[in-house]
């Protein structure tokens, strides 16, 4: 069996690839992975982290590994059991800057840069070198699959399997099937995520799938928030107070700014651009982002998210929200009510097949922990 | 039970911090406490009591030393915890978890023989030095490796006694014995509370009863004992003295300070075979009948048992005859074994609440048989019968040494 990665040593390429590592350790079948990336010189960093991780994996899955290997007599302790399960994964790992190594490659998952024309001349060139057989996942989070099927000439083979950040720890996939989709394709990502642990939510074949979807909506709110509030208070301090609320109001682990920044402007610009947003982060990608001092919340995302009170304190919090009366406050019912019109318009314009599949993903890709319609609907 | 040829005293005890993960300042990520100022530890709070510290002999116990810390050769520690042991004779000794046992025997044995009159004993123990997953196969040893490892369980000793756990289950029945343990957790928890040093003294859960009946998990850990039912993985170092009536004297120390050691029963068992019953510690059975040989349970009034999972403190009590077969778990849970009851049993928590750094455990459990017969155990309790027990063990049932002794006045 051989699978591949292309792109292998961005961040969300090697979490692919030890997911796959994972998938491939687990079956019976001699296999191999090869990864694939122009940056020859990071991959000495990408061998020792799926090294350590695999290793850390091993460590976990002891039991299953003792059972594995109990007909060997040479892997007696658990270090040796769990040297043998490195080792042998270490292995079936092959690294390569060149695309035509992916030649007899039953799956391929691509993971390079979120640019059309780079993907459609990565596609071409591996359906040079590949079968017909061959199944391809991108992790494309914003570009349509059924335009790089055709564009690629993949006829269906090409699914959109989009993890979310990191791909080894992140439960959410979404799966975007393009119309005309080879059914191999689609049982095959459902059966590899289903293996992998993963919860999958089905996103319709629209720019952006849900999660950008919202994502994008929120971006070009908020640079519309900083405009407005830049009017009375400094760039500097709307930037720093947008994300203050969001963050501590709103009850998240970032605020809305300082996600931009982790998944990274140009990255956000090329995806509203793609989705047809027009959004202007030239001004807010040049401030110094701050905390504002906002009245101080007594609970906060990352204590509530393994509360099991969480929903009476989530609840306890928007009721004190509600009790202050300022511009936080305001600001902070503004973008519920932004975020509830979102979720309705996702399932609306056909990009999610139910709101709750759009709650879905903002709780398992986004980690929010409540939904915006309960929280106002107790508002009322 | 038979006299000694003359009367033997254990004296000036003292423990150190049972250290592992369920103290709160520990943190795997930072570096943890090295064995030497286990030693060190411990040397100073024996030698804080003894007006003069002019030891014959020492002996030190420790299991794995030279794997946990690439450290043999042990006895030249002695000289280095005590100085007055410098150009004396040291030896170290090796018996499983029954270590402390062993090497509080082996300094009985010295001074009975007139040889010495005061010995000093140390065992301790490191095992945090690696992660435990791969500790497992360390303690293995305790085993018979080339006849068990292999065919083991990840977690090697927790999964031996899950064995004797899933028989003792099958025979006497899982809830009534699952409540018999975790009552047996709940006592070792609330009984280190009061021991500072305790592995377990931080710990302030209230339900302690409902957290102990956690179901197993066999996939993740093990079948038939969950993660409460098991003794944390433990540093620490404990000392003690043992001495004539002569050597008491010599060292400076009161009679009245000691407590004296009246008996001792050994049995060593064939460690390449399987117990031919997984619900009795057979092995125990035979070196606690010697022990007691002469003398009527109920005039024991303090039991120290070992531990190292709650099932084995059950099998214990089964053992050293203080229940029937099957009937320990009722004992544990009508409270007759808390302090202040009929049978007050591992005091300052036992393996599953003070801890159990493997070589030191025996030594740490004549500590408090001495703390408890002198006045000065921390929890207040003085046995008002003569006599109490120890019982030390090696591996599944091999190794194993019972010590009673005697209050004096």
């Amino acid at each position: 069996m051989k699978w591949a990665v292309v792109g292998a040593c961005g961040k969300m390429g090697r979490g692919i690839a030890l997911l796959a590592l994972e998938l491939l350790n687990d079956q019976k079948e001699p296999f191999s992975l090869l990864l694939v990336d122009q940056n020859e010189e990071e991959f000495p960093s990408l061998r020792r982290y799926l090294r350590n991780e695999i290793e850390r994996l091993g460590e976990k899955k002891i039991n299953f590994l003792r059972e594995k290997y109990a007909s060997n007599p040479a892997l007696i302790s658990n270090k040796e059991v769990i040297e043998e399960y490195v080792s042998s994964s270490m292995n079936s790992i092959y690294f390569s800057t060149l695309v035509q190594s992916c030649a007899k490659s039953q799956i391929i998952f691509e993971a390079i840069v979120e640019d059309l024309e780079a993907k459609i001349a990565l596609f071409k060139e591996l359906d040079q070198v590949c079968t017909k057989e061959t199944l391809y996942f991108s992790n494309t989070s914003s570009i349509p699959l059924r335009k790089m099927n055709e564009l690629s000439s993949l006829q269906g083979r090409l699914i959109g399997l989009h993890f979310y950040n990191p791909p080894p720890i992140q439960k959410l996939v979404e799966i975007i099937l393009p119309i005309g989709v080879d059914s191999r394709a689609a049982s095959m990502a459902k059966q590899l995520c289903q293996k992998m642990k993963k919860e999958i939510v089905y996103s319709n074949d629209v720019p952006g799938f849900i999660g950008n979807g919202y994502f994008i909506a929120e971006i070009a709110f908020s640079c519309k928030k900083v405009d407005q509030l830049s009017r009375k208070m400094s760039l500097e301090d709307s930037v720093s107070f947008v994300d203050t609320v969001t963050r501590e109001y709103l009850l998240r682990p970032m605020g809305i700014i300082q996600l931009m920044e982790y998944v990274g402007i140009d990255v956000c610009k090329r995806i509203a651009h793609l989705m047809g947003y027009e959004i202007f982060l030239e001004k807010i990608e040049k401030v110094q982002r701050k905390d504002y001092p906002l009245k101080k919340a007594s609970f906060h995302w990352k204590e509530l998210l393994a509360d099991p009170q969480r929903q009476e304190k989530v609840a306890a919090h928007f009721r004190w929200v509600q009790t202050l009366q300022d511009e936080a406050a305001c600001l902070t019912w503004e973008y519920l009510r932004h975020l509830k019109e979102t979720a309705e318009k996702l399932c609306k314009n056909k990009v999610a097949h139910s709101v709750e599949d759009v709650y879905k993903v903002l709780e398992l890709g986004f980690h929010h922990l409540y939904k915006a319609s309960d929280i106002l609907e107790m508002k009322k | 039970m038979k006299k000694f040829l003359r009367p033997i005293y254990a004296a000036a005890g003292y423990t150190t911090i049972f250290f592992g993960p369920g103290r709160r300042e520990f943190n795997p990520k930072n570096p943890m406490p090295s064995f030497e100022s286990y030693l060190k530890d411990v040397g100073r709070g024996v030698m804080a009591q003894i007006p003069n510290p002019d030891f014959d002999e020492g002996v030190i116990g420790s299991f794995m030393s030279a794997r946990f810390l690439n450290q043999a050769n042990l006895p030249g520690f002695l000289p280095y915890l005590c100085s007055g042991l410098e150009g004396r004779p040291c030896t170290g000794i090796e018996g499983a978890c029954g270590t402390g046992g062993r090497a509080i025997a082996t300094a009985v044995k010295t001074v009975l023989s007139g040889l010495s009159e005061s010995v000093l004993v140390i065992g301790f123990e490191i095992q945090n030095s690696v992660k435990p997953l791969y500790g497992a196969d360390i303690l293995a040893g305790a085993a018979y490796y080339n006849g068990e490892r292999k065919k083991g369980l990840a977690h090697f000793f927790p999964g031996i006694f899950a064995q004797r756990a899933g028989a003792y289950f099958k025979k006497y029945g899982e809830e009534r014995t699952r409540k018999g343990m975790a009552a047996w957790y709940e006592q070792c928890i609330q009984n280190a509370r009061y021991y500072p040093h305790a592995q377990e003294y931080h710990n302030q859960v209230e339900d302690l009863f409902s957290l102990a009946m956690t179901p197993p998990n066999p996939s993740a850990f093990l079948p038939y004992l969950n993660l409460y039912d098991c003794s944390k993985v433990s540093d620490g170092a404990a000392g003690i003295v043992i001495a004539s009536e002569e050597g008491l004297k010599r060292l400076g120390l009161e009679k009245k300070e000691s407590v004296e050691v009246v008996a001792m029963g050994a049995a060593e068992s064939d460690i390449t075979l399987s117990p031919l019953d997984l619900t009795r510690l057979t092995n125990s059975e035979i070196a606690i009948e010697k022990a007691l040989k002469g003398l009527d349970r109920a005039q024991i009034g303090h039991l120290e048992l070992h531990d190292c999972f709650s099932i084995t403190g059950l099998l214990g009590l089964e053992a050293a005859g203080f229940a029937k077969q099957g009937e320990a778990a009722d004992l544990v849970r009508s409270g007759a074994l808390r302090v202040g009851a009929e049978l007050p049993t591992n005091i300052s928590g036992g393996l599953g609440g003070y801890g159990h750094p493997t070589g030191a455990t025996g030594v740490r459990q004549l500590v408090d048989l001495w703390a408890q017969g002198i006045g000065r155990a921390l929890n207040g309790f003085e046995t008002k019968k003569e006599f109490s027990l120890m019982v030390s063990m090696g591996g599944n049932d091999k190794t194993v040494t019972a010590i009673v002794t005697r209050r004096n006045g």
